[in-house]
């Protein structure tokens, strides 16, 4: 057995309930300071396949059913020891501690914006990646600085994209409607292809009908965008900042 | 305390809607992230999983910007 096969990261002494891994193997836990680590030991790596995904999303679901505060790990996080395991919580425990408070007791659900996408000549950036809608009733930022340098233009250009990738402002009406609801919410608009964004919503499961509700009513007015609702789910949206 | 927790593990068992696109959005292009690169020296089975991530995760950021006009 050569790899530790991280699932979940939870408050040291809480785990409790693990029973069986996404192929059979037992699960361990592993504390570090106020963390602690939910894992499995494999001798490789499960094939990648969508018959792997849903065995550690299973697992992870369980996971979360047994604990009030748990942050998934994404599938493919492999270690070859404890001690790199150990190494790997020290090094991020501030915030996954403070993305652990924020967690729990919620849930996720997830918005999904689908749409056809519009062709270049009607989009209002000159990449023709951002929608018009987009860059009319965005985030209300400055727009980018012209008659400065070539340097100031793209650092502006690039925040205001950045800002973009944010913003789906065709859901603008729901997303208000939704906002009472819910605890915490991160966006992200796609560049290209039928899906246009996505919204992430962490809520406490006592909202959930009200949350549904409001959901079904506002579909209708946002013909001729459609959307999809899925979840809940464990806050796989809601660890520590992507790209980390 | 419990009472929550009692609905929250009934709402994550009650049938949940996880499509394929959940599960790639999800598992691949979320989560915490402990280490990037532990994975890649250790089975052949390491190079699918690298490439399958960079492109699920980044896919509409590497394509080439289009022309415009």
């Amino acid at each position: 057995l050569s790899l530790l096969w991280v699932y979940a990261v939870t408050h040291a002494g809480a785990a409790r309930a693990l029973g069986s891994g996404a192929v059979g193997e037992t699960l361990e836990v592993l504390d570090e300071g106020s963390l602690a680590a939910i894992f499995g030991r494999l001798a490789r790596p499960p094939a990648t396949t969508r018959e792997s995904l849903e065995g550690h999303d299973e697992v992870v679901r369980r996971l979360a059913q047994g604990h009030e505060s748990v942050l998934p790990v994404r599938w493919g996080q492999a270690l070859a020891s404890e001690a790199e395991l150990s190494a790997a919580l020290t090094a991020r425990r501030a915030e996954l501690c403070e993305a652990l408070g924020r967690v729990a007791g919620c849930i996720q659900m997830t918005l999904r914006l689908f749409g056809r996408e519009l062709p270049v000549g009607e989009t209002g950036d000159p990449t023709g990646e951002i929608p018009a809608a987009a860059v009319e009733q965005g985030s209300g930022s400055e727009p980018p600085h012209s008659g400065t340098g070539a340097g100031t233009r793209y650092l502006s250009s690039r925040r205001l994209l950045r800002e973009q990738e944010r913003s789906l402002p065709e859901l603008q009406s729901l997303l208000s409607a939704l906002a009472p609801l819910v605890r915490e919410e991160k966006v992200r608009r796609e560049l290209q292809g039928p899906l246009v964004g996505s919204v992430y919503h962490l809520l406490v499961p006592g909202r959930l009908t009200q949350y549904r509700r409001t959901v079904a009513s506002h579909r209708r007015r946002l013909l001729p965008w459609r959307v999809s609702l899925s979840g809940p789910a464990p806050p796989w949206a809601f660890g520590p900042p992507e790209g980390l | 305390v419990k009472a929550d927790q009692r609905t929250l593990a009934r709402e994550l068992t009650g049938d949940p809607d996880t499509s394929l696109l959940d599960l790639v959005d999800n598992l691949l292009n979320r989560g915490v992230v402990l280490t990037g690169e532990v994975v890649l020296g250790l089975a052949d089975v390491d190079l699918v999983y690298l490439r399958l991530s960079v492109l699920l995760a980044a896919a509409d950021r590497v394509l080439p910007p289009r022309e415009s006009g």
